[in-house]
């Protein structure tokens, strides 16, 4: 199982001179937390949702841009590795998800989700098919 | 050696033979030109006297079927002539002889300072025969061309003269294609001269002898030499420059040879080195020295038969048919020829817990006495000899390192056994017991003046042990290249294992998915572990060389053949050549199927030597 063809690669990525507010729609609206701060094809950071709770948080200054506040240090993967070292990582750097490079270039990210799906399927739950509708129970 | 202006124009071109034949004939006329026999009578003796008589030439066939068997016919006899009389420090040769004697040819002159005789000397050129079946006398086929230095004698030493002369020999014979020097070191000061030029005792339990005998008399006249000291002598030159600090004295005998003993009649001591008196008073020894031929680098074979004394069982893959097998591969293909052999020496106690535990060590060692099958995890097998087998391995990589700091080789490959890169700290797995390669690290930092040792491991297993006893070094970069853990023994080694502590960075693990074949490990060879490399600038190379990424052996999943080892012996040779005057010391590791790993080894060794080796054999079907 290489990370490679788990990976999800229609990415949403965002250039680092973008609003956080730009961020926090794409997060939105795609349903993610996890952001590639990216210069065409380069890897220049990461930005979490995470990240823009602790900016908005923070006592109020001049807006601010993606750029600033992303992570530099990214921890990446690369197609060859395999799901085991991305759960290894997942779980003992306690990341949510892991960019994926192809020597220089982005092509794709593993998130946490993707990992689930992939122990599901050497569980053979895959396919499983829900008994009940899954609804949240309100008060 | 090569490339220098004498060789191109004349080595390469056949004389034709009615050259060489014309050229007998005007020998002949010159009455420089005679067939030489056997002298019983000097063989009974022994010593004194000329070893051959002279008569009559044989018949022109067998000269020329002799001088082509020799020569190839790349040189006219006049022309040889010449060549083997060089003006040498203001002396020449006079009256010099070709004989043409049964299988060789005998060249005698007497050595002139003007018109007066000063000395005399005798050469015999001959061809070996090597057998064919190892373990019968018959058939054989032409082996090595050998230069026999019957003798030479002056009648004032220390003129330099033989010395000089044998430099250009050296140089006239290696451009010729011979191969080796023979000699008998018998002469007082012949046995230390000649050591001294770089002759090895060619017998190798003589050797051992000789240097237990140096250690009965170290003990003897209680002199501060350590045991080990005189074990890791491993060469006559190494014992010729033994402790020079260290002066002995030595008397003469009744017959004018040098000895320990004073005697009565002869109470003039003299001071010598320690080596140097030890040699003067030695027993005679047959020596050799290896004139190198066609390989740009010189490479040292480490092997020892010891290696073969552990003993696993049947079946067991880490076996010692592996290196049995390899070892009549390098004969049959003539590579001993080319090869400097040595034997490795067993290291102190000290040099192993550098690396592993006192403890761990001992525990193997009783496993080994208490006569277990195996020590640790079940896959180590071990038998009676594993003990002393596993010390004489890092003893394998300590003596290569000493081989290439001493300017006695450029590189070595060790071919030991057991393997060693699992082992770690205080832990034996996957058929290792003692870290080899780690063991040579250390040694070579604390012995050789390095600072800054790379470890390229391209064994499709991961190296935990070097990786597990290094994460913590900055000094020393770990690098290896093997199949995916996650799909591979020993199930360690992914990217993110990148060192610890002050060593974070100094590690880089390369996993490649199964299947992966030439072209991915040459990528990601280049693509990563030669810019580590190249950063990290390392004093020293040493190679955890595996051959079990080869796509024969079923042990893994990758699908190597020998071109990747060669493109990676290649590259790494260019890198030591770079950074640490081309100072690498390959180390055998793993490799479980006997074609394919010999196959590969070959090429490694080859390519070491700097041949532009081409894969043979199972890469092409």
């Amino acid at each position: 199982m290489f990370v490679g063809r788990r990976m999800k690669r229609d990415l949403v990525t965002v250039p680092p001179g973008a609003a956080l507010e730009e961020a926090a729609r794409l997060l939105k609206a795609h349903r993610i937390h996890h952001l590639p701060v990216v210069d065409g094809e380069r890897l220049l950071g990461i930005v979490t949702d995470t990240d823009l709770r602790n900016e908005t948080l923070r006592a109020a200054g001049a807006p601010r841009t993606v750029g600033e506040v992303m992570t530099r240090d990214v921890v990446t993967l690369s197609p060859g590795d395999t799901i085991d070292d991305a759960m290894l990582i997942l779980s003992r750097q306690r990341f949510g998800a892991l960019p994926v490079l192809d020597g220089e270039r982005l092509v794709g990210i593993v998130a946490k989700a993707d990992v689930l799906v992939a122990l599901l399927e050497t569980l053979d739950l895959r396919d499983y098919t829900w008994s009940t509708s899954v609804a949240p129970v309100s008060a | 050696m090569a490339g220098d202006g004498t060789r191109a124009g004349w080595v390469g071109e056949p004389v034709p033979e009615r050259d060489i034949l014309e050229g007998f004939d005007r020998l002949i006329a010159a009455n420089r030109l005679f067939g030489a026999e056997r002298n019983p009578s000097v063989l009974k003796k022994s010593g004194k006297g000329t070893a051959f008589l002279v008569r009559k030439h044989p018949s022109h066939h067998r000269m020329l079927s002799a001088w082509r068997a020799l020569f190839a016919c790349r040189v006219a006899p006049e022309e040889f002539l010449g060549l083997l009389s060089p003006e040498v420090l203001g002396l020449t040769h006079g009256d010099g002889l070709l004989l043409f004697g049964g299988d060789r040819v005998l060249y005698d002159c007497q050595i002139l300072r003007g018109d007066e005789a000063v000395g005399h000397l005798t050469l015999e050129l001959y061809r070996e025969r090597d057998r064919i079946v190892p373990f019968l006398p018959f058939p054989t086929r032409p082996g090595r061309r050998v230069v026999y230095i019957e003798g030479i004698s002056l009648t004032r030493q220390s003129t330099g003269y033989a010395s000089a002369l044998f430099r250009r020999y050296e140089r006239l014979f290696h451009d010729l294609g011979f191969h080796l020097f023979r000699l008998k070191a018998s002469l007082s000061v012949g046995k230390y001269y000649w050591a001294k030029e770089g002759f090895d005792c060619s017998d190798r339990t003589r050797f051992q002898e000789m240097r237990d005998r140096l250690w009965d008399q170290v003990r003897r006249l209680g002199l501060p030499v350590s045991e080990q000291e005189v074990r890791r002598l491993t060469h006559m030159s190494d014992v010729a420059a033994f402790r020079k600090d260290l002066k002995v004295p030595v008397w003469r005998d009744a017959e004018g040879y040098y000895t320990f003993e004073r005697d009565a009649a002869h109470p003039e001591e003299v001071l010598f080195p320690l080596g140097k008196a030890f040699l003067l008073c030695s027993e005679p020894w047959d020596g050799h020295k290896v004139i190198y031929t066609d390989t740009p680098r010189r490479t040292a074979f480490i092997w020892s038969e010891g290696y073969l004394s552990h003993g696993t069982p049947a079946g067991h893959p880490e076996g010692g048919k592996r290196l049995t097998a390899l070892r009549e591969a390098i004969r049959r293909e003539g590579l001993l020829e080319s090869l400097i052999v040595m034997e490795p020496y067993v290291p102190p106690m000290e040099a192993l817990h550098a690396v592993h535990d006192p403890a761990y060590l001992e525990a193997f060692r009783e496993a080994v006495e208490r006569g277990d099958r195996y020590f640790a995890t079940r896959d180590c097998a071990i038998g009676a000899g594993s003990y002393p087998a596993a010390l004489l391995a890092a003893g394998g990589v300590m003596a290569g390192i000493d081989a290439v700091f001493s300017g006695r080789s450029d590189n070595a490959f060790c071919a030991v056994r057991p393997p060693g890169h699992h082992a770690a700290r205080a832990n034996a797995m996957g058929f290792c017991f003692v870290n080899n390669v780690a063991v040579g690290a250390v040694y070579a930092r604390s012995a050789c003046g390095v600072a800054r040792v790379c470890i390229l491991d391209w064994d499709v297993h991961h190296g935990n042990g070097t990786q597990e006893i290094f994460e913590e070094d900055p000094e020393t970069l770990f690098v290896s290249i093997h199949e995916h853990p996650s799909f591979c023994y020993p199930g360690t080694g992914r990217r993110m294992e990148k060192g610890k502590g002050a060593g974070l960075g100094a590690t880089l693990n390369v996993p490649l998915p199964p299947h992966a074949g030439d072209r991915d490990m040459i990528e990601a060879f280049e693509r990563e572990v030669v810019p580590a490399i190249e950063a990290f600038r390392p004093d020293l190379i040493l190679l955890s060389a595996g051959f079990d990424a080869h796509r024969d052996d079923a042990i893994a999943d990758l699908e190597c053949t020998e071109k990747a080892y060669i493109h990676m012996t290649r590259r790494v040779l260019e890198l030591a050549d770079r950074h640490c005057g081309g100072r690498v010391v390959s180390v055998l590791e793993g490799g479980y199927r006997g074609d394919s790993l010999v196959a590969s080894a070959l090429a490694h060794i080859k390519t070491l030597q700097g041949r532009e080796a081409t894969p043979c054999s199972s890469a092409g079907g």
